[in-house]
């Protein structure tokens, strides 16, 4: 179910059609051949909103988050739901490996990568998720660095609060990007649900 | 060891159960909260831990920016001293960055960031050095160097594993193990990572490797998520128990991680009470390792790939002048596939900057393939320099009996741990397996005295050309059974050497591969993309009756020309004798020896007969010449050549075919040996004012020689033409160091001759 959902998206990125056979062949032989250079690990951690303004900050650790569209993102909000995910440095070394040898397989791994990423941090993360939509909350989809206008090195204090390098090995570069390449580090907001 | 040293255990987590948030600097507190960091270290003290680690884990000028992190570490150790602890350990980690080329830190930049922490902690009065929680084997050996070369304190060194039994990075404990323990480690071990009873099978693998004390530090059980707390679960009870079975696989420096408390220690030492150390017997062991693997020498054959090596390589040559690095990470790939185990790197061009390349092929290779490097190289700081950025222990690739290349070479293999190999070679080229073991049993003799361990001796025979010498594909066989045998070190040869300028190449060399194997060889270094090896490899036993190539059709051995063209000594003197009742000497040159020896050059130009043949018949013509040789003849009073092997090179087979065709065409040849300085070529020229200078030059560490010994030449006055030739050579280098011809082979050189000498 997964890897239909997967080869769905890589094909999106490869600007393939969705009836594109050839290019379905190609992104399922992929998956299938190095499905063994994948290790999603993931961390997760709940922190209590302390203020949405003018930054969004939350009691027991430093992350700040700055800007107006996750201010509007934590608008009723009591906690944040912070996560990191990577799928591990070996798919880096595959990638680059291919590239020299087989291009056009580096090309559509390096799509499947992406959208196994993402799909895959998404199905961890729903478990979280759905645990605390039981306790009677609600939950907003993971708002990550980079979006609207969430500064990249935001990345950086929410890796570092989540102790991820320690955890899952992932790692921020100076520049707030993150590595290995297929990483993924975000934040839920948790709204009470009003009775 | 003969008691278990203790560790403490968690900081980290003890000091966010006094308050310190997530994502905050922990180490921070040693400024604003000593009294807190105190009484942890001093809970530690008083549970029996021996050693106390200050809190400067993550002290790093990387990470804290705009932070005093001197002041942060001095006071980190100060605080630690404080607690009363008998030892207090400098507390070190990763930058939280990964290096080039996975990321993009330098190596250079990280060994200043740990330059500056080691300096500040040994300077602050930190007894040891712990470098811990490592997923980056590069980045655990830049630290380790960073604190060897700036501080006189033991290193301990920890990786941290996940459940697949590798680090983040993919390295294994055994790969770990056998690197950390070759850089000169104090300790090495395990820390954080997983709980105690989880550890057992990394500890197994750490415990047969490592050459050194094995210290393990791990977490109190996998961290768990309780209420949005990331807890862990083992109790002291758990934790201890786990840990007897640990200190029984023979660890000996045992202590804590994340979620570990006093009780914890106190537990740890109590179940511990009455148990003496376990006395590890490792068995010695022949390893080269990439970052994440690890190979044996000496368990069955291993494959090094040869074609990472320019020489007689066009489109490599072509492409390493141009920078096309990917050319070469294709051809290394492909080895990979091929069932290669270990790569030989040569980048050797007298075009390119071999400092820089050297190391530059030698990061990408490595991120590329798994495979151990081995750095085929001969400049001492081109070798250095990649030996220090390499993640992983390499092989050298080589050092002979020289004084100059023992004294250039030994200390990068010790100070970098690689395996190397020794080259049984010196002022002389040994002939007979006689003369190879002595010099392997010289080499072994005088590496180990330079601090070299015997284990990492690997000795290469020396192949030398069956073409020159049909004796010699047995007496190098003959060399690696008794090395093997009597020695006990691990063994390599350059397999394709036996068959220069023969024919059926791939043939020979299997068939010599064979005989190799059977003699014991560890790692034939070969092309493993030929296909006539693999069934070798797998064992198949191929001989080969090579005396077919040296024994010629003698039915046309008829007259002079036919003995020549047949390459039939025998009869020859007799055959001279006999003309030279009709015909002067020089008319039985010009009609006998030189058509013939035309004849069979033109078929050698062709393809069509090969090296054996040609000297065979230089050899029948020598025979008839000396008969017809004059008391009085003198070669080297008025030669019209003089050749010369250049200095620092003492390969002469080609040099002495190439004199053996020119004085069968009657040349007169004055040959000055092989390894000369320039000075003796030029004194050689003044002496004489022979019209044609020929030099010759196998390696390409060598044609710098040659360019020196031309601008000595010129600068003398000589108006000599100056021939070039060797293994290396082409037009374009011949150009390069302003040679005035390009001896493709012995055939070409006696057409230069001919145009120079006799116009």
């Amino acid at each position: 179910m997964l890897d239909d959902l997967v080869i769905k998206d890589a094909l999106r990125y490869l600007g393939a059609k969705a009836e594109d056979e050839q290019a379905e062949a190609l992104l399922r032989k992929v998956l299938d051949d190095y499905r063994s250079v994948f290790s999603p690990r993931h961390v997760t951690a709940f922190f209590p909103v302390e203020s949405t303004s003018p930054v969004v900050t939350f009691s027991g650790t430093e992350i700040v988050l700055e800007g107006e569209s996750i201010r509007r993102h934590f608008s009723g909000a009591t906690e944040g739901l912070f996560s990191a995910f990577t799928l591990g440095i070996a798919f880096d070394k595959k990638v680059r490996e291919l590239s020299l040898v087989y291009p056009t397989e580096s090309v559509a791994l390096n799509a499947i990568g992406s959208a196994y990423a993402e799909r895959k941090a998404d199905e961890l993360l729903k478990e979280v998720r759905l645990k605390k939509e039981a306790e009677g909350f609600k939950t907003t989809f993971r708002f990550c660095p980079g979006y609207g206008d969430l500064p990249l090195k935001t990345n950086a204090m929410i890796a570092a609060a989540l102790n991820a390098g320690k955890r899952i090995g992932l790692t921020v570069t100076e520049d707030g990007l993150l590595l290995p390449v297929k990483s993924i580090v975000g934040v839920t907001a948790c709204l009470p649900v009003k009775e | 060891m003969k008691e278990f040293l203790f560790f403490d255990g968690a900081m980290g987590t003890m000091l966010q159960a006094h308050g310190l948030k997530a994502g905050a600097f922990p180490e921070t507190y040693n400024l604003t909260h000593p009294d807190v960091v105190l009484a942890i270290h001093k809970a530690y003290v008083a549970a029996g831990s021996d050693v106390v680690t200050a809190n400067t884990f993550g002290a790093n000028p990387f990470k804290m920016k705009g932070l005093d992190v001197k002041e942060i570490i001095t006071r980190g150790v100060e605080i630690a001293k404080a607690s009363g602890a008998k030892k207090v350990a400098l507390d070190v980690s990763s930058h939280g960055a990964l290096l080039e080329p996975n990321g993009t830190l330098s190596f250079d930049e990280a060994y200043e960031n740990y330059k500056f922490i080691m300096q500040t902690g040994e300077k602050a009065g930190a007894d040891l050095i712990l470098i811990e929680t490592m997923s980056d084997l590069l980045e655990t050996k830049c630290a380790l160097l960073a604190a060897k070369e700036n501080t006189s304190l033991p290193v301990f060194v920890t990786m941290t594993y996940m459940e697949d039994g590798r680090t983040f990075l993919g390295t294994d404990p055994v790969t770990a193990t056998v690197t950390l323990c070759a850089l000169g480690a104090d300790a090495v071990g395990v820390n954080c990572s997983l709980g105690a009873k989880d550890m057992l099978p990394v500890i197994r693998e750490i415990c047969a490797y490592a050459t050194c004390p094995v210290i393990v530090q791990p977490n109190a059980g996998l961290p768990k998520i309780k209420e949005g707390m990331t807890v862990y679960e083992d109790t002291p009870d758990i934790f201890s128990a786990a840990m007897k079975d640990i200190a029984s696989l023979g660890a000996t420096i045992l202590g804590g991680c994340c979620g570990t408390t006093p009780d914890h220690i106190r537990a740890l030492k109590a179940a511990l009470k009455g148990m003496m150390p376990v006395v590890r017997n490792v068995k010695p062991y022949t390893a080269a390792t990439s970052a994440t693997k690890t190979v044996f020498l000496g368990e069955g054959t291993k494959v090094i790939g040869e074609r990472l090596n320019p020489t007689g390589k066009k489109k490599l040559k072509a492409a390493l002048i141009a920078g096309d690095v990917d050319y070469l990470l294709h051809e290394a790939i492909d080895q990979e596939r091929a069932g290669a185990d270990i790569l030989d790197l040569n980048v050797g061009l007298p075009e390119i900057d071999e400092v820089q390349m050297l190391t530059r092929v030698m990061k990408e290779v490595s991120a590329t393939v798994t495979l151990p490097l081995q750095l085929d190289c001969s400049d001492p700081v081109a070798l250095e320099r990649a030996c220090r950025l390499y993640n992983g222990k390499p092989i050298i690739n080589s050092v002979n009996m020289k004084p100059s290349s023992l004294d250039a070479i030994v200390p990068i293999a010790k100070k970098y741990g690689a395996a190397l190999i020794g080259l049984c070679l010196g002022e002389t080229m040994p002939k007979t397996h006689e003369e190879r073991f002595d010099y392997a049993k010289r080499l072994v003799k005088e590496l180990t005295s330079r601090g070299i361990k015997k284990n990492d001796i690997i000795i290469d025979c020396l192949v030398l050309t069956i073409a020159t010498d049909e004796t010699q594909a047995e007496e190098t066989a003959l060399a690696v059974k008794q090395v093997t045998e009597e020695l006990g070190v691990c063994t390599v040869l350059g397999v394709s050497n036996v068959s220069f300028g023969m024919p059926d190449r791939l043939k020979i060399n299997a068939a010599f591969l064979s005989k190799c194997l059977h003699a014991g060889l560890s790692a034939p270094i070969l092309n493993p993309l030929v296909a006539e090896y693999a069934e070798v490899l797998k064992g198949k036993l191929l001989t080969l009756d090579t005396s077919a190539y040296f024994t010629f059709d003698k039915e046309g051995a008829v007259g002079i020309r036919g003995m020549v063209l047949c390459g039939a000594v025998g009869g020859v003197e007799d055959a001279v004798k006999e003309a030279l009742k009709t015909k002067t000497p020089l008319e039985i040159i010009n009609e006998e020896f030189i058509p013939a020896l035309d004849e069979i050059g033109v078929k050698f130009e062709k393809g069509e007969v090969f090296l054996p043949r040609l000297i065979a018949a230089a050899e029948v013509v020598k025979k008839g010449m000396d008969v017809m040789k004059k008391d009085g003849d003198d070669d080297a009073t008025r030669p019209d050549v003089i050749l010369a092997t250049v200095k620092g090179d003492i390969h002469d087979i080609g040099k002495n075919i190439v004199k053996m065709l020119l004085r069968s065409y009657g040349f007169k040849v004055l040959d000055l040996g092989k390894d000369v300085p320039e000075s003796a070529v030029v004194e050689a020229w003044k002496k004489t004012h022979a019209p044609l200078i020929g030099l010759s030059a196998l390696m390409t560490t060598t044609v710098p020689s040659m360019k020196a010994t031309i601008d000595a030449l010129k600068a003398a006055g000589s108006d000599a033409k100056v021939a070039v030739g060797g293994a290396v050579l082409t037009e374009e280098y011949a150009k390069t160091v302003g040679a005035d011809f390009y001896g493709k082979d012995a055939r070409a050189t006696v057409k230069i001759a001919e145009s120079v000498v006799r116009k």
